[in-house]
């Protein structure tokens, strides 16, 4: 067998995980009879769908024909985005927005080629009192602004 | 007459200075984040959400409803200025309005866009107030069987008339699905699928799975392009088209507008369908067909109409029925759930004012958005210059600010980076996750009604096709199905779709 489309074998590959890891855990709940139905039946339903559309997906992607790959992965980007959020999310509550969004801003802006200390710094000028203006001041957000010294 | 006490209505609530108010803001940051390249209307909509957490109801709908055409007419801006469509409903605008923005009428080209958008949403929202009370009443008479039925044919309609793959699209919708089981089961009380979080006995928050599949996913994977340098039209030129102008565009508008109001209503057709559609027609009955592609002025006419109209008429199966025809609609959809109001046919009667309120307040905003382009053109242009670098870490800031809000939990926050990467993931194996917001919103309604109808059949599977209506519904839904799959069909469907990406 080879692997024509290596983005549908994917696809198919974790359409079935997920379809037979859901279909697992709703057996652990009650699943009842068509006529009354417990908390499992209906998410069955779908872990068994969605298993048997990744199995078409996958077998569509078996065979020869013109071979498409799924391409390199940008693991750097991914990384600095996305924990950058994850600092945001632990810093807030700890540190506030005075500093939590300053992180924000100048983790994330590291995924960019172009980025440089002056235009975090020029964003993080501008960008913390424009939040603090709309969402704490206009919205009257329940956020903490300055670090939490009781934790 | 009742039509015409219902529009008495709903523009004394619109007409209310706050009211008026934010739906003046709704259209600026709309037509403001929607101007950027690389930010679609639905991250556009999901970064805006929270602002409208303190707000009543009424007014947050009216100011979403706002930010959703504001947006849409946004990217046509974009379109027209940059050789670069901000969404996929002005991708058809960029063919002519570029070349008329080369040809120094990008002015012309925008006020164009502009009247012929105000035009569409006008006679759109009248079809929208004059089809609302007929449809709602229909729907009332609906059961469980009927409203299961009609779900499928919604969630079905999306996929099959969206470009990409329909079996991965179907697989995205039960994902969807599947997400919206997470929770407290509401007829037995069992948590499902929590993990222990207490959390999640509430289920996820639609926020959270919006800004990360969209917002997060889309600045991951802009990142990942080559930053290749567009080249920004900065000379806008005269506004006003002249009288050979207008005399050009009316067909196009009329035309535009009549088809774009028709598939705006069906599930799934969505925009860019509509501005396909009747660029297509243009180049078939326009007596100016021969000029089209070479900056004519009915290639920006026709489509920006098209797709006001149907932007306008997609809220008429969202507010009457409940049910979204694509996942901006959805996005709607769900922040109304946020706002404590169960979208349906109910909506109309038990809260008239927010009802009418938005529709008339639909009319003002189209008329706001005329009035704000035009004079602001110099500012988007300014916009458009701003570097992706500056740009996406105030992106950032709005998203994590906005899912903190939602709830105020950190949890969500981290489960937001969570649904990024997933988006991410999704973007690359080339699954929309569109579909997938759709399903999630719709979910839950659906057990809901799935149960309820085996309940009342005892069991048996038959009774969604021994009803007629409920029935009815699955015939359309297996035809759309088969019209997606069947090869002659499909072909055809991916010729047209593929000309429209």
């Amino acid at each position: 067998m080879i692997i024509a489309n290596q983005r549908n074998f994917a696809t198919g590959s974790l359409y079935m995980t997920i379809g037979i890891a859901v279909a697992i855990g709703a057996s652990r709940y009650q699943i009842g009879t068509a006529g009354r139905m417990g908390p499992g039946y209906f998410p069955l339903g779908l872990g068994i769908a969605l298993s048997f559309i990744g199995l078409i997906v996958l077998i569509s992607s078996l065979g020869k024909g013109t071979r498409t790959r799924i391409g390199s992965w940008p693991v750097r980007n991914i990384f600095i985005v996305l924990s950058s959020v994850v600092v945001f999310g632990f810093s807030l509550e700890r540190l506030g927005l005075i500093i939590a969004l300053p992180l924000l801003i100048s983790i994330s802006s590291l995924a960019h080629p172009q980025c440089s200390w002056r235009t975090v710094l020029g964003s993080i000028i501008v960008l913390v009192p424009f939040a603090w203006l709309i969402f704490i001041h206009f919205l009257g957000l329940p956020f903490p602004m300055l670090p939490d010294f009781s934790l | 007459m009742d039509l015409l006490n219902n529009l008495l209505l709903g523009f004394s609530t619109a007409l209310s200075w706050y009211n008026l108010f934010y739906a003046f803001v709704g259209c600026l940051l709309g037509t403001l984040i929607g101007i950027l390249p690389g930010l679609g209307p639905l991250a556009t909509i999901s970064m805006l959400l929270p602002i409208t957490f303190g707000m009543d109801p009424t007014s947050a709908l009216i100011m979403l409803a706002g930010i959703y055409y504001g947006a849409a007419y946004g990217g046509s801006t974009t379109a027209i200025l940059v050789n670069l469509p901000g969404e996929t409903s002005s991708v058809v605008t960029v063919i002519d309005g570029h070349q008329m923005a080369k040809q120094g009428r990008a002015g012309v080209a925008i006020a164009t866009a502009a009247i012929g958008s105000f035009v569409a949403g006008c006679i759109g929202t009248l079809i929208l107030a004059a089809f609302a009370t007929p449809l709602s009443e229909m729907a009332f008479r609906f059961g469980s069987a009927e409203y299961f039925s009609l779900m499928v044919v919604g969630l079905i309609g999306a996929v099959s008339l969206s470009s990409g793959s329909v079996i991965k699209a179907i697989g995205m919708i039960i994902i969807g699905i599947i997400l919206g089981t997470i929770g407290t089961d509401l007829e037995s009380g069992v948590q499902r699928y929590t993990f222990g979080i207490p959390h999640l006995w509430d289920g996820l928050d639609f926020i959270v799975i919006a800004v990360g599949l969209f917002a997060f996913g889309e600045v991951i994977g802009t990142l990942e392009e080559k930053d290749e340098k567009t080249e920004v039209t900065t000379v806008v030129g005269r506004l006003m088209p002249n009288k050979e102008d207008f005399r050009r565009m009316t067909p196009s508008i009329l035309r535009g507008t009549g088809l774009g109001s028709i598939l705006g209503i069906l599930p799934g057709a969505g925009l860019s369908i509509a501005s396909f559609m009747s660029y297509s027609l243009e180049t078939k009955v326009s007596r100016y067909r021969h000029l089209l592609g070479k900056g004519a002025i009915e290639g920006v006419a026709g489509p920006e109409s098209a797709n006001n109209a149907a932007a306008q008429t997609a809220f008429i199966p969202t507010l009457t029925l409940g049910i979204p025809g694509s996942a901006t609609m959805a996005l709607l959809l769900g922040a109304m759930i946020m706002h404590d109001i169960q979208p349906g046919p109910q909506v109309m009667t038990n809260n008239p004012e927010l009802f009418w309120g938005l529709i008339a307040s639909m009319w003002i905003g189209n008329l706001m958005l005329v009035m704000l382009n035009l004079p602001l053109v110099g500012v988007w242009v300014k916009l458009l210059q701003i570097p992706y670098h500056v740009l996406y870490p105030a992106i950032m800031l709005f998203c994590c600010i906005g899912v903190y809000a939602s709830q105020i939990s950190v949890l969500d926050v981290y489960l937001a980076a969570g649904f990024g990467f997933v988006g991410y993931v999704f973007r690359k194996l080339e699954c929309e996750p569109a579909p997938l917001v759709l399903g999630f919103v719709l979910g839950p309604l659906m057990e809901a009604h799935f149960r309820r109808a085996m309940v009342l059949s005892q069991g048996d599977f038959t009774t969604f096709i021994r009803e007629p209506i409920s029935a009815g519904f699955l015939l359309v839904a297996l035809l759309l199905l088969l019209l997606a799959i069947v090869p002659m069909f499909r072909k055809r469907r991916d010729a047209v779709l593929s000309e429209a990406d």
